[in-house]
Parts: structure tokens; C-alpha cells; sequence
């Protein structure tokens, strides 16, 4: 599982993924995603559209920051989810608390900010 | 004074939900709702400590080593022999392990000071195990963050939810809420209880087994 940070203009951040977010890829980014919540940006998107697959820990690495974030005063959404996955997210109840985007100028403009890339 | 030093599992708090202020056991410890969600706690909690993994079609075992205590080995080592099969297909094959599981979390709360245990007369001539209580930080907590959780509008902790989400499939809302207050909360209730793929499928489980039991009401024949 690989997850990289890329800043945005208005300082909003994308965070891409990829990978497996099973119990192994997890563990690899629950440390550094809620870190960089933490103290750095509050406002991410999460780009999902290089995870391959979704298991329930997984819920639980994308509901940890977003609840971090939103202490701030920030927010997280998720960004153009494979079919698959989007199903896990569904079916999990995430959709119901954290907003799912298609296009990442929209998915900017949610957290308040203006994409310029 | 409770000689618990650490938290007690998801497992233990759900047990705790259903021992009444007589130190009785409710009647919703039987139903087959509170069953399913004792095993579905079990599964999570295997989950989080990375011994099982799962997703919409199957659980998946990481590491079938014992020693995360007697409910969790019993839920691991029937997972670990068993065929693949989806959380929901699981809770069912578990099913029957529940009052093992149950007893498990009772002999462990009683263990740490939490719970103590009696015999008591029933109607003067039955006699009838009780639990009172020895310490309620442990039931109020869990009753708090289930409370907080429905009356904030943040996310709910991935623990809070798990624990609103089996609370609600064990049909333990009603002991602590009125039928008033859980439909007005009922949105919330929805949104905030069980953002996890295994109490998912704890409900589905359930809703399969309502549905098992009413056709065969319908349909005796």
C-alpha cells in the first residue's frame, strides 16, 4: 500500500492511494495519514482510484483521519473510487458520513478550495 | 473496587449491557439477535488484531495462533477449520457458540472485579444465577458512548460505532432508551451505528433470520 501527499492550492492536500487497503495496508498508512492530519492539512482528498481492494480495516484507516480532520475544523472526501471498492463503501455505511467525488475540482471546491493543477 | 486494569472488548461491554440492576441477566441475552452480535464482536476484534480479515465475500485468516483469550480462540479456530465464507455466513455457523461466548465474557468480567456472581431463589424454589454488579464505571462508559455517539453529529469513533451498530442488532437500545427517543434518533441511528463491513454483515445475518423465521411461521408445512 503506498500513500502519498501532494499540496494542493487553499491548502487542501490529496492524498493518493494505492494498493490493497486490507489489514496490511492499513497498518502501512494509519500512522502517516493520521499524522499528517494531525499536523499538517485538514482538508484532503483522498484520491482512491488506484486501491484495488477494500476490506473492513480498511473503513477504519479512512474514518480515523476524517474524524481528526473534522476536530480541526477540516474535512476529508474521497475521490473516484473503482467500482468495487465503492461498494465496500456503501455497503459499510462510510457514504453515509464521508462524501464520495468523481472529479477532483469539484472534490476541491467541497473543502473550500480552487484547483489550479 | 474493580481490579480491571484494561478496558474491557467489545464482547464484554455487549455482555454488560444485558446484566440487569438485580444482577439478572435480561431476556435479550437469548434473543438471536444479541447472539449474532456477540459473535460479530468477536470477529471484530479478531479483526483488529489482524488475526482475520474481511470483505464483502469472505473472511480470510491471518493468523490462526490461540491465546487472545477463550471466546476469540473458539471463534478463530472454528473460522480457521471451516470453509470460505462471508461474515454473514459466518455469524450464522457461529450462531451456536454465542451462550459459549456469553459465559466467556461473564467468567472474564467476574475475573476482573467487574462482576461478582450469586445463586438466588426464583418464585422461592428455582435457583437462579445472578451477576450483580461490583463495579458500573465499565456499563456507564458503555452506556456514555453509545448515548454520545447517537447525540453528537461527528463521526463516530471506529469503536463507537461498532459498539451503536451490535448494540442496536442485539436489540440493547431499548434496555437504556425509550421508543420514542430511538425513533427520533432513528436517522442518526442509521448514519452513525456500524460503519464496519462485519457488523454489516452481523445485520444482514440477522435480517436473513427474521425472515427464515417468519416464512416458517407463514408456512408451517
Amino acid at each position: 500500500m503506498e500513500l502519498t501527499f501532494e499540496r494542493l492550492d487553499d491548502g487542501v492536500t490529496l492524498a493518493k492511494l494505492a494498493g490493497r487497503l486490507d489489514v496490511a495496508g492499513s497498518r502501512a498508512i494509519d500512522l502517516p495519514f493520521t499524522s499528517h492530519v494531525a499536523t499538517q492539512s485538514v482538508r484532503v482528498v483522498v484520491d482512491l482510484s488506484e486501491v484495488d481492494f477494500l476490506a473492513s480495516l480498511g473503513i477504519r484507516s479512512l474514518v480515523v483521519p476524517a474524524r481528526a480532520a473534522r476536530a480541526r475544523g477540516g474535512d476529508v472526501v474521497l475521490l473516484n473510487p473503482k467500482p468495487k471498492v465503492m461498494e465496500v463503501l456503501k455497503v459499510s455505511g462510510l457514504t453515509g458520513v464521508l462524501k464520495v467525488y468523481t472529479d477532483l475540482a469539484t472534490a476541491v471546491a467541497a473543502l473550500g478550495g480552487t484547483t489550479a493543477t | 473496587m474493580s481490579t480491571a486494569t484494561q478496558a474491557p472488548s467489545l464482547v464484554e461491554e455487549l455482555v454488560l449491557l444485558v446484566v440487569e440492576d438485580d444482577g439478572g441477566i435480561a431476556f435479550t441475552a437469548g434473543t438471536p439477535g444479541f447472539g449474532m452480535a456477540v459473535v460479530g464482536g468477536c470477529l471484530v476484534e479478531l479483526n483488529l488484531v489482524g488475526a482475520i480479515d474481511a470483505d464483502l465475500h469472505r473472511i480470510r485468516v491471518l493468523d490462526p495462533a490461540p491465546g487472545r483469550g477463550e471466546a476469540l480462540d473458539l471463534v478463530l479456530r472454528e473460522v480457521a477449520a471451516g470453509p470460505e465464507a462471508s461474515v454473514e455466513q459466518w455469524v450464522v455457523r457461529l450462531f451456536p457458540q454465542a451462550q459459549a461466548i456469553i459465559r466467556a465474557a461473564l467468567a472474564s468480567l467476574i475475573r476482573r472485579g467487574i462482576l461478582a456472581q450469586s445463586e438466588r431463589r426464583f418464585l422461592w424454589v428455582l435457583k437462579e444465577r445472578s451477576y450483580p454488579m461490583r463495579d458500573d464505571r465499565e456499563l456507564k462508559e458503555a452506556k456514555r458512548r453509545i448515548y454520545d455517539t447517537l447525540m453528537s453529529d461527528e463521526i463516530p469513533s471506529p469503536h463507537d460505532t461498532v459498539l451503536l451498530g451490535l448494540a442496536l442488532t442485539g436489540g440493547l437500545l431499548e434496555a437504556f432508551l425509550s421508543k420514542t427517543e430511538i425513533a427520533r434518533l432513528e436517522d442518526r441511528i442509521q448514519e452513525a451505528g456500524g460503519i464496519d463491513l462485519i457488523v454489516r454483515g452481523v445485520e444482514a445475518a440477522l435480517r436473513q433470520d427474521q425472515l427464515v423465521r417468519a416464512q416458517a411461521m407463514l408456512y408451517p408445512f
